[in-house]
């Protein structure tokens, strides 16, 4: 648990770590000044990462958001909606949601993440 | 999904191996070595009588037996328990403070589940980190062990290390036959041979810096080289082919593997591959698509091996994974050559390598988007 944040962290995961973030110390405390700056870098990059899955699930027809830095909120047009503590456990609870696999190999998938990025046709999120 | 920490934490080797090769006179044998240190072993056996740490003398005291079963699953909370039992010791004192703890699996054991114990039990993943996976393979029957036994393919591509035993046993041709295929198989590990499991285990105990063949080590702490090469070019991606003559770390610290070629390296229904990028990587996107591939496809990706360029001023990211166990990136100091291309090898089974290049080159395309 972070006492400076309150938050309770039972596991970091992965793709969460910053690509350029330093080892802890090896007991696991940080200086006040570095928790601080890496605070703020985390909260930006958590913004920037929502902003990049809201990409990728909108191919899916899945509106994503994340709350108070916390939580991802994952939803459908109809206002299904699921909350999972990081990337790891979202997958699951947007599938459920979906009701099919997310598989980013899905061919007709990449079609639809390709035309996000102006490379083929137009954007028509729908199901997997 | 687990992630590893090696803050700080006691390096754990994970000796592997399929039934009969040879796995215990390794382990002999390294436990006779100076090299070595202070090691706890912990042996893992299947069957009602455990044999294998009777043969263990030298460590008697500090050797736990996992009965009746396979570490890998049913015997998984064995094995942390094993593993914070033998760090209450450590911090008793009443066993010698080992600096080393060497996991002897079943014959018939995955790596990946032991290696995700480790990393995610709460307790242990905070003290203790995956130094190595070393896998060794009979001489006489490793050919057609992999030929038959999917847990002696997955102990193969799982591993850092490979050693070939039992070469007094077989034929010269049959031995570099074999040699030849676990490179195709596992081009991120690297091949040496052992008669009577005796070996140079500086490379697998030695640090980062020490790791010599290993390449990974080497690349965190050689030297910087021409730091001032820019990529190449906008290039995206380029498929390199497996190298029967090197392991992928000698790939990935040279700056040969350039060649734009689209070869597979193929053992059975088991392909791997080494893309490389010339252009950094979003990390963040990154991170978001191999979550996805793995949430997905993870049970057939046996290996995952990478070093990143993401844009960072220092070194590279090393990214390692095990099927659904992804080890946490490191950013290492330095770049080992003049190189600053991303390079991934993949190894997988039954999954079209092509898909998961044109999957990862889709995803940074958005990244680049947005």
């Amino acid at each position: 648990m972070c006492v400076l944040c309150g938050a309770l962290w039972t596991e970091q995961h992965w793709a969460e770590v910053a690509a350029d973030e330093g080892s802890e110390a090896p007991d696991g405390t940080v200086a006040l000044e570095i928790h601080v700056d890496r605070r703020g870098r985390r909260l930006r990059d958590r913004a920037r990462r929502a902003q990049l899955i809201s990409a990728v699930f909108a191919g899916y027809g899945l509106h994503y958001q994340d709350w108070e830095g916390s939580s991802y909120i994952v939803r459908d047009a109809k206002g299904n909606t699921a909350i999972a503590p990081d990337l790891a456990a979202l997958l699951p609870a947007a599938e459920k949601i979906l009701g099919a696999p997310l598989d980013p190999l899905a061919p007709a998938f990449l079609d639809r993440v390709r035309a996000r990025t102006g490379l083929r046709g137009s954007v028509t999120p729908d199901s997997n | 999904m687990a992630m590893a920490n090696d803050r700080g934490a006691i390096p754990i080797l994970v000796v592997s191996g399929f039934l009969g090769s040879g796995k215990t006179t390794l382990l002999r044998n390294l436990l006779l070595d100076p090299a070595a240190g202070e090691i706890a072993v912990i042996v893992n056996e299947f069957g009602e009588v455990g044999i294998d740490h009777h043969l263990v003398r030298k460590t008697d005291v500090r050797t736990t037996l996992l009965r009746n079963g396979c570490v890998c699953c049913s015997m998984r909370d064995d094995l942390s328990e094993a593993l914070r039992h033998l760090l209450s010791q450590r911090e008793r004192g009443t066993i010698p403070r080992f600096g080393r703890v060497v996991i002897e699996t079943t014959g018939l054991a995955d790596p990946a589940p032991i290696l995700h114990t480790i990393v995610a039990e709460p307790v242990v993943r905070n003290h203790f980190r995956v130094e190595r996976v070393v896998t060794t393979i009979d001489a006489v029957n490793g050919a057609s062990n992999l030929d038959s036994y999917g847990e002696a393919l997955r102990q193969v591509a799982a591993a850092d290390h490979l050693i070939v035993t039992k070469l007094d046993l077989a034929a010269p041709e049959a031995t570099e036959d074999l040699k030849a295929r676990l490179r195709s198989i596992n081009p991120a590990a690297s091949v040496v041979a052992a008669s009577f499991g005796s070996i140079d285990f500086t490379p697998l105990l030695g640090e980062d810096a020490q790791r010599g063949d290993v390449g990974f080590g080497r690349l965190g702490g050689g030297d910087a080289g021409d730091a001032g090469v820019a990529p190449t070019g906008a290039g995206f991606p380029r498929v390199v082919p497996n190298s029967s003559a090197h392991s992928l770390d000698d790939g990935l610290a040279s700056s040969k593997m350039s060649a734009p070629a689209a070869v597979h390296a193929m053992n059975g229904r088991v392909a791997s591959r080494c893309l490389v990028f010339d252009r950094p990587l979003n990390w963040q996107m990154f991170g978001i698509w191999l979550t996805m591939l793995l949430h997905r496809h993870g049970d057939r990706i046996l290996r995952l091996k990478g070093l990143l360029n993401v844009g960072a001023e220092r070194g590279p990211l090393l990214v390692e994974g095990v099927q659904h166990v992804i080890h946490v990136p490191r950013h290492l100091r330095e770049w080992p050559d003049a190189d600053r291309r991303s390079r991934i090898v993949f190894i997988a089974r039954d999954l079209d390598l092509d898909q998961v290049e044109a999957s990862l080159e889709a995803f940074q395309d958005l990244a680049a988007a947005v």
